[in-house]
């Protein structure tokens, strides 16, 4: 299912029961905003597309993407930050696993 | 029957084009009727079709259905507004030609108009919709992510990941369309470039470039459609249409590391089936390219080049002057002009017409044009000739 999705595409239900993720992701693409949009988004930031073990993809932010560096495929962790937004920590990898 | 034109284009005309407030999107679809009009040589009580497109950066009724009375027409058989955000205009040409095939309408006229810039704010401001990739309204707001190019660079991102391409490969189609548009009257952009150039414009989006997005241009422009045999009596070489198709799918179907067949590939196989040609048949191609990456991604979808292959048959310089697949041979969206669909299919026109001047291709036999929206989600494709028949 994609979160667009109202739907079900079996049976055409429209009721939706919520079920707990299980936090784990990887970083599907991201990309660094150079350019001044918004001021309540200070450039440079990055943005990432998340894809979700339980398949569905958002979008949101890598904590520490500056520091730690954001590379496609790293495996990421789900978090809120202070103000309850969810964001993606980066996840420490000795073996890459699909 | 096979091979045989479905419908012509026998008109076609444009409005001043400029960077500067010109007038109302109204004003100026007007004004690119009115040339393409004069352009066929038919007379307004022959015209009993409108078609009509604008983007969604200017109010909803900015190009109205009004401006039939605008122009003069009297009563007429088709009438409507086509809304497939890129798609659009080649979805025009499409419904045009599906209603004079069915004796609905004789001489249909199409016409998309859009004033991005205005006199107070920069062109790059003009494209800051808030996007929708996660598909929950207001969710991708809250972290920053605005404007089409982002959305653009985040499926950038991940095809070059993927296929080892790089800023080399961006840069070198940006060029490829600057020489072309360096012998295009029309086009804004005709300074020549050079990759050292390419890497010293600054960054948008990473990984874009200015000189990787399409700079927003106010205009308008406008084709008439008629029946291919009737076409052949009127003032201007016809443009024949050979073969159509739509596709429209998810978003994520540029992630070309899937194997899986995209929309935008459905959509032109569909089009070249109709045509009764295979991919090798087509000549040249027009791309909906506002951003670098549409054209590898649009080429690989044609299957003109094998999944991520793309880029490097850009890079060799194929798809400039002299190349072995001329595309977007008036400069495209990023040297020629950003009239969103209509910049496409009026450069086939201008090719297949042999009025291309000093960009004229030779090879302009099968061309192969395509319109694509959202992000690549919404996807239609036209075979144009200026043979009646492919046999």
């Amino acid at each position: 299912m994609d979160l667009a999705q109202r739907v079900c595409r079996r049976d055409l239900n429209i009721e939706v029961d919520w079920r707990p993720a299980s936090g784990t992701a990887r970083l599907y693409s991201y990309v660094v905003y150079r350019r001044q949009y918004s001021p309540a988004f200070a450039v440079p930031y990055s943005v990432a597309w998340v894809e979700l073990k339980e398949g569905p993809r958002l979008i949101s932010t890598v904590a520490a993407a500056r520091e730690s560096g954001l590379t496609i495929g790293m495996a990421l962790r789900a978090d809120f930050d202070d103000s309850g937004r969810l964001i993606f920590t980066p996840v420490a990898e000795t073996s890459r696993t699909s | 029957m096979p091979n045989q034109a479905l419908s012509a284009i026998t008109g076609l005309g444009f409005s001043r084009l400029s960077r500067e407030p010109i007038g109302s999107p109204r004003s100026l679809a007007l004004s690119a009727m009115r040339a393409a009009v004069i352009d066929s040589g038919l007379g307004l009580s022959e015209i009993d079709g409108l078609l009509l497109n604008q983007s969604a950066q200017i109010s909803g009724d900015a190009v109205p259905l009004k401006l039939r009375q605008d122009l003069g027409l009297g009563d007429i058989r088709l009438h409507a507004s086509i809304d497939s955000k890129g798609a659009s205009v080649i979805q025009m040409l499409q419904m045009a030609t599906l209603a004079i095939r069915h004796g609905m309408a004789n001489a249909v006229l199409c016409v998309f108009s859009d004033t991005p810039v205005g006199s107070d704010s920069n062109s790059g401001a003009s494209y800051v919709n808030a996007s929708a990739l996660t598909g929950i309204e207001g969710w991708d707001q809250q972290y920053g992510l605005i404007g089409a190019v982002a959305n653009y660079a985040m499926a950038a991102q991940r095809y070059m990941s993927h296929y080892g391409s790089d800023e080399r490969h961006l840069g070198a189609y940006a060029i490829s369309c600057r020489n072309w548009a360096l012998h295009n009257p029309m086009a804004q952009q005709r300074e020549p470039l050079s990759f050292e150039q390419y890497l010293a414009s600054r960054f948008i989006v990473e990984p874009f470039r200015i000189l990787d997005c399409a700079l927003p241009i106010n205009g308008a422009a406008a084709f008439i459609v008629t029946d291919a045999v009737r076409a052949r009596t009127g003032v201007r070489p016809p443009v024949y249409i050979h073969g159509m198709g739509q596709c429209h799918g998810s978003t994520d179907q540029w992630a070309h590391d899937r194997e899986e067949i995209t929309a935008g590939a459905r959509s032109a196989s569909a089009s070249l089936q109709m045509a009764g040609i295979a991919p090798a048949a087509v000549t040249c191609c027009q791309i909906y390219d506002p951003f670098s990456i549409c054209a590898f991604v649009a080429l690989e979808d044609f299957g003109l080049c094998k999944k991520g292959e793309a880029p490097d048959f850009v890079l060799d310089g194929q798809t400039g002057p002299g190349g072995t697949m001329p595309v977007s041979t008036g400069g495209g969206h990023l040297s020629g002009y950003y009239l969103q669909g209509m910049t496409p299919i009026a450069e086939a026109i201008i090719q297949a017409r042999g009025d291309g001047g000093e960009r004229q291709v030779s090879a302009n036999d099968v061309i192969l044009v395509n319109g694509s929206g959202g992000l690549f989600e919404h996807h239609a494709t036209v075979v144009l000739s200026p043979r009646r028949s492919l046999a």
